[in-house]
Parts: C-alpha cells; sequence; structure tokens
C-alpha cells in the first residue's frame, strides 16, 4: 500500500491566470489515512484531485511521489482510482456488470478472471442483485456505488471521493458513507481523500485539510479543524451540527464533557 | 420523450434476445435490404411486401415488441409521408395499366391524381415502416454493449486499411447508452422550460423556434459537460484508445444463430433469384 506526498504543487488553468488555481501546496498522505480536503467552491480542490489522479496535465511546478517515487502516468492509473460527482456521468456500462468490468478491460485482465472479479466487488457494494440492470432503472446512490465497485475493481491503493455525494439524496449520501467506513474496515491500508462541501462527512474522516484560494489554511484531526468555528465562517465553511450543539450546549453552561459523536450527545441529552 | 423507445434495450429472455448480435445485424442488413428491393409487377410486390410485413410482424411479437410501440415510431415519419405524398401527385404521372387513373376536380384547379403517385407513396411508408420495425427488433433484442461488440466484430477487416474500428465501437456504444440519458435530460429540460412559461406545443412557427432553441442550447451544453466528466471517468478507469483491451463479454455463435442467418440467407437468395429473372407471381 502506498503513501503519497505533494511537494509544492502549484497549478495554472491558463498562463494569463494572476493567482494559480493550485498555490505551493505541499502535504502528506499516509498508507490508510482517511483525508478529506474541504473548502468553499473554486478553492481548487476538485483541481487538486484530477492532478493527483493525473486527469489534467502535469502541474506548473512540484512534484507528487508515491511511496516515495515521482509519479508516473502508468502509477497513477494503477494505483490511484477516483469516483466522480455526477453518478450517471461515469456509468460506462451498458449494465452494472458492463460497468464494473470497463476498467478491467482496460486492465487486460484475461475474460475468464473478469467473472469473479465482478462478482466479488459487486457483492462488497451490495449490488449484486443488479447486475443485469441497465443505470436508467438505478437510483443515484446505486449509481455511485457500482462507480465505486469499478473502481475498487481495479484494485488502487488510493481512492479519491471527488464530491462523490454531493448529488445524492440524504439516503444515498448515507450509504455511500457506510460503505466508505465500511471498506476502510475491511481494508485498513486503504488510503482514502475525500473532497467534500459537507463538513458532516469530513467530520467523520481521519484528518481535514480546508483549502481556500489555492493554498491549505488549515490540516490537522477533525476536532482540531472544526473548533475554529469563526475562522472557518470567515472561509465560507460551516462546523458540523454536533459541534453546534455541542458549543451551544456548553455556552448555556451545560456541561457535555468529552462527548464527540451525535450519537452519544443523543444518548446524553435523553438521559 | 419517453415514448422513444428505438435504442432502448427491453429486458426479456426470448429467442431473439438469446441470439448472438452478429447474426442479427447481417440478418437486419439483409432485410433492409429485401425491403428496399422491387420486384416486377404491383401484385408481385405487394404479396412480398405482405409476406415480409407477416415475418416481421412475428418476429416483433417473439422479441415482445408491441405494433403500438410501432406506430409511435411511425408518428415520427407522418409529416413526411404527407410532404412524399405531395410531390407524388405533382411529379408522378405514369399510368398503370391494370387500374388507369382517378381524377380529383378541386373547384378551380383541375388535378389528376394517378394511382402510380399513391402506390409509390404507400412503397416509401412499408418501407419505412418496415425498416424502422426491423430497427426496433433489433435495438429492443439487443444490449447496447453487444451490439457494439457485433459491428466491431463484422467490422474487423476495415483494420487493415487502418480504420479505427474500436474506437468506432466505442463511440457507438456510448452513444446508445447515453440515448436513455440524454432523453431524460431533454424532458427535465422540457419541464423546466415549461415552468418558465415556453410552450413547446401552441403558439406560431416563430414561437415554437423559440421553444426548440430553450430546449436545444441547455442541452448542448449539458451533453458537453457531460462528456467531459465521461472522458475523465473512462481515463481514470485506464481506458486507452491506442491500447489493446481484454473483453469481459465474449460473442458465442450457437446452433440457433447459424439456423437463424441461412433461413434469411435462404428467404433472401430466393427474391433475388425472383428478382433477376423477373418472376413474376401476378
Amino acid at each position: 500500500m502506498s503513501n503519497l506526498r505533494l511537494e509544492h504543487i502549484t497549478f495554472y488553468y491558463d498562463n494569463e491566470q494572476d493567482v494559480p488555481t493550485i498555490n505551493d501546496i505541499s502535504f502528506s498522505v499516509e498508507e490508510g489515512e482517511y483525508v478529506s480536503l474541504i473548502g468553499k467552491n473554486g478553492s481548487g480542490k476538485s483541481t487538486l484531485a484530477k492532478i493527483i489522479a493525473g486527469l489534467i496535465p502535469e502541474p506548473d511546478d512540484g512534484i507528487i511521489y508515491l511511496d516515495d517515487q515521482e509519479i508516473t502516468e502508468s502509477m497513477k492509473r494503477e494505483k490511484i482510482g477516483i469516483v466522480f460527482q455526477n453518478p450517471d456521468n461515469q456509468f460506462i456500462g451498458a449494465t452494472v456488470r458492463d460497468d464494473i468490468a470497463f476498467g478491467l478491460e482496460n486492465k487486460q485482465i484475461p475474460t475468464s478472471e473478469m467473472e469473479p472479479i465482478v462478482l466479488k466487488y459487486a457483492t462488497l457494494v451490495g449490488m449484486n442483485e443488479f447486475l443485469d440492470k441497465e443505470p436508467s432503472s438505478l437510483s443515484g446512490g446505486q449509481k455511485q456505488r457500482v462507480a465505486l465497485a469499478g473502481v475498487l475493481a481495479m484494485a488502487p491503493e488510493i481512492i479519491i471521493l471527488d464530491e462523490s455525494t454531493a448529488m445524492l439524496d440524504p439516503k444515498g449520501k448515507r450509504e455511500i458513507i457506510s460503505l466508505i467506513h465500511r471498506l476502510r474496515k475491511e481494508n485498513p491500508k486503504l488510503t482514502i481523500i475525500s473532497i467534500t462541501h459537507d463538513v458532516e462527512e469530513a467530520y467523520l474522516s481521519s484528518r481535514v485539510i480546508v483549502l481556500n484560494d489555492g493554498k491549505i489554511i488549515m490540516d490537522d484531526i477533525p476536532e482540531k479543524v472544526f473548533s475554529n468555528e469563526k475562522e472557518l465562517e470567515n472561509l465560507g465553511l460551516d462546523i458540523p451540527f454536533f459541534l453546534k450543539l455541542k458549543n451551544e450546549l456548553i455556552s448555556l453552561g451545560i456541561d457535555v464533557g468529552n462527548i464527540s459523536k451525535l450519537e452519544d450527545l443523543e444518548d446524553y441529552l435523553c438521559r | 420523450m419517453n415514448n422513444i423507445s428505438l435504442g432502448r434495450y427491453s429486458q426479456y429472455d426470448t429467442l431473439l434476445h438469446r441470439m448472438d448480435p452478429r447474426g442479427k445485424i447481417v440478418s437486419m442488413i439483409i432485410c433492409m435490404v429485401m425491403v428496399f428491393f422491387s420486384y416486377g409487377s404491383l401484385w408481385t410486390n405487394l404479396i412480398v411486401y405482405a409476406f415480409l410485413m407477416v415475418g416481421i410482424y412475428i418476429l416483433m411479437r417473439i422479441a415482445h415488441i408491441s405494433l403500438k410501440q410501432l406506430f409511435k415510431q411511425l408518428k415520427v415519419v407522418w409529416m413526411m409521408m404527407i410532404i412524399i405524398l405531395i410531390i407524388n401527385i405533382f411529379t408522378i404521372k405514369d399510368d398503370l395499366s391494370i387500374f388507369g387513373y382517378v381524377s380529383f376536380t378541386i373547384p378551380g384547379i383541375n388535378l389528376t391524381i394517378y394511382y402510380s403517385a399513391l402506390i409509390t407513396t404507400f412503397y416509401v411508408f412499408v418501407r419505412l415502416a418496415l425498416m424502422l420495425a426491423l430497427s426496433l427488433i433489433l435495438t429492443s433484442t439487443t444490449k447496447p454493449m453487444d451490439l457494439t461488440y457485433g459491428l466491431e466484430w463484422l467490422m474487423h477487416p476495415l483494420k487493415w486499411i487502418k480504420v479505427p474500428v474500436h474506437i468506432i465501437a466505442m463511440m457507438i456504444s456510448l452513444t446508445l447508452r447515453f440515448i436513455p440519458t440524454l432523453l431524460d435530460e431533454t424532458d427535465r429540460i422540457m419541464k423546466a422550460q415549461a415552468s418558465r412559461g415556453v410552450d413547446f406545443q401552441e403558439g406560431k412557427f416563430k414561437e415554437k423556434v423559440r421553444a426548440i432553441i430553450a430546449l436545444i442550447i441547455p442541452l448542448i451544453a449539458s451533453s458537453l459537460s457531460r462528456s467531459v466528466d465521461l472522458a475523465y471517468a473512462m481515463i481514470a478507469r485506464g481506458y486507452d484508445p491506442d491500447k489493446k483491451r481484454t473483453r469481459y463479454r465474449v460473442l458465442k455463435w450457437h446452433v440457433r444463430d447459424s439456423i437463424g442467418s441461412i433461413v434469411v440467407l435462404a428467404l433472401f437468395t430466393l427474391l433475388l433469384i425472383a428478382m433477376i429473372f423477373n418472376f413474376t407471381i401476378i
């Protein structure tokens, strides 16, 4: 499994830009980490995701390392998978099974070996009963699960989720988030980089990086990042509902101790 | 928009659904050629068309395609048929010895309508209807991916003259895959524009053109945005048009495919012989 390191990445979409979209960004992600990249629209989150995944030209400056080796195009394809925002636009195959197999065909996996892989990952994401379904007969959450299965089938070591829950209804969103947490439990070495607007989702990760105007503003564990409520507010970001409630209770003089989960807080209040 | 079923696969387990796409594509092309042949005399033509109609209707029933579905497709060609009829009425003046001609006298205009004009229009209509029915049978019984594999296999010889067959096949496959998505998108845009006061049903020609523009521009913009996302998704999953790919679905030719193809070919040969030797039934 891999550890990813970005050093002084700078990227301009066009030469006439005064300020780069990504401005001298450096950070590293350890194997098995679940990092959330948050920031308002235009902060450079998705651009950074595409640079890491090798979907846009090389950055104007800086180097990306994977396991201390400068990353190559083939390493990006082989070790990094990305799930995008719109579930419809990444459904390439005519049915669920064809879509999961698409990456395997590109990887030149022999035909006889594909079926068990397709079945394995369809089962993993809970779509094994929908193998012959077309995308038009699936919900947004189901399509996104198929996209995730398609990426997982390629056995990447790092998965980038580029706002992959943004277009889903609350149920679909919950499905994907719980699936990601299950995947992490089953494969603790899997690295996840989640690009998101959703602070509730970011709060569940192991580390949060806040981007603004192409620069890293904060980089810490979620509890510490979200304790800067005023600063986040100035950056156009909110804090999770749980923390808002907890802060409000504390300001009313109610001692809630070291509770760190909404469910625990609910239990505490009910008691 | 939901009326359009051409290009949509229907999930059934029929003989036609189980047949190999290569056999189906070739058979469909042969049947289309048969439909477009002229078999000599009027009656011979009518009998052959009736025969083809019955055959195609049986295939439609096997494929679970109703006549209603076909008529929905034909709605699109009504206007074209009227235009062809008008053109034929004014241009075709051949007399058919068995019928002679009929003459309608409209006050002020003495218009002579020949049977050949009506029959020629009828031929065009029948040919179009049969062609649509054949396309409907093919697309309803063949998954887009299988259709693509079939086409790619059939176009294989073109690789010798450097035609990028696999790229063409991928383009066809993606087009077929996105037909339902774009139809849904069209429906959504129409509803959104209608809620803003755009009327797609009523109004003068100029207003209708404006309404269509209000539909087409967002549809093109959204299609372009979709295509960029799709390209990213394909690259991210390792697609490289210049690289070799393995196949998840491998086409298998069965006895039923050989029988089906032989039947179509035999029929085609018979009709070809009839046509060459000018065999007239009546």
